[in-house]
């Protein structure tokens, strides 16, 4: 009976689950819980304006939970850096992107998946993250300020092989 | 020179989700399922017809034969089912019920006449009965049923879902569509809790 909704939301919930996490494994086993319990308060379902925006919530609290609850956070920091450290210039590039999102505290990490990645506004991310608009605007203000010093190095480096070729 | 808030988007974009295989989205929701089996609320009952069954239905389809001839004069242009009509369809339902309390599964009033599905016996948890109108171009069906049923669009199999506030979804394979927002945008679909005045 709940085939259906799973199939319709499944890549939607990956992707968030997997941006929040940085790990397949881990996206996996967040979207399987984020169905059971979608399944499970589907009664509850009220106030958010669309459905999906309900599963995002879900998903979302799922994935915070994960991120505050477990030292894995830091591992599949370590995973990605060495898992990508033999690949080509461009992917490199993406692990050490990635890399420096998985420093950002969670709450951060979210409002930046959010609105970044799932390309939603600073509105639409706060219903999903239970809190203001300004408060979204700040976390994403903060992340930002803090990616930008993580990559700087990256960036620097680009600029000047851009300017020696 | 420090990174622009452009330039730092480009950069976070180039993280890409790796691509799963489509055998993995093909199972993924039957791997979900099968972990919802063991769960009491999912309910599964053996729905074979019975003599009972049999007996019910003649007498439902009876008793709908002299509904059938009011309900053919309702209007069947407008989307969404007049307040009059709504109160008919009520009547039908709160007598059908009465005559099989809580085996009433659907009750479905189209072109060719009402259409009666029940239970073979009766349901441990009825919930409040719902009103689904769905349009086909110019021929639109109405349906009686309730939150956890199954109902054909189209094509398509979907299931009926009622949330704590009364929101109706209707969801299948390709579409999904909910009575606060139609978030889908299937237009084919209006629908309204039974019980509501």
């Amino acid at each position: 009976m709940f085939g259906a909704l799973i199939q319709n939301h499944q890549q939607m919930i990956h992707s968030l689950t997997y941006r929040m996490t940085g790990s397949m494994a881990d996206a996996e086993d967040l979207a399987q819980e984020t169905f059971i319990q979608a399944f499970k308060r589907i009664q509850t379902f009220r106030e958010e304006a669309r459905f999906s925006t309900w599963l995002y919530r879900i998903a979302m609290n799922a994935s915070l939970d994960w991120l505050n609850r477990n030292a894995r956070r830091e591992a599949t920091q370590k995973e990605w850096v060495y898992s990508n450290a033999d690949n080509s210039a461009g992917e490199t590039r993406a692990a050490r992107v990635e890399g420096a999102l998985l420093k950002l505290k969670p709450k951060q990490r979210a409002a930046i998946t959010l609105t970044v990645y799932e390309g939603m506004n600073h509105a639409e991310a706060a219903r999903i993250l239970g809190c203001s608009e300004t408060t979204v605007s700040w976390r994403v203000f903060t992340a930002r300020r803090r990616l930008k010093q993580l990559l700087q190095n990256d960036h620097d480096g680009e600029t000047l092989m851009e300017e020696w070729t | 020179m420090s990174l622009t808030h452009k330039e730092l988007d480009e950069m976070l974009k180039t993280v890409r989700i790796p691509e799963r295989s489509a055998d993995y989205w093909k199972h993924f929701p039957m791997h979900v399922i099968s972990q919802l089996r063991d769960q009491p609320i999912l309910r599964s009952e053996n729905k074979k017809p019975s003599v009972a069954w049999r007996w019910g239905f003649g007498l439902a389809t009876a008793c709908s034969i002299a509904l059938l001839i009011l309900f053919s004069k309702q209007g069947r242009d407008e989307r969404k089912p007049p307040p009059d009509q709504v109160a008919h369809y009520r009547k039908v339902f709160q007598e059908i019920d009465l005559l099989f309390p809580n085996q009433v599964e659907s009750i479905t009033s189209e072109l060719q006449g009402l259409k009666i599905v029940l239970t073979d016996k009766p349901q441990a948890s009825a919930s409040a009965p719902l009103l689904l109108r769905i349009c086909d171009g110019d021929h639109c069906r109405d349906v009686i049923t309730f939150s956890g049923q199954q109902i054909q669009i189209g094509q398509e199999l979907c299931d009926v879902l009622v949330d704590s506030r009364g929101h109706i979804i209707v969801t299948g394979r390709q579409m999904i569509w909910c009575s606060e927002d139609a978030m889908s945008g299937d237009s084919r679909i209006t629908g309204q809790l039974l019980e509501a005045s």
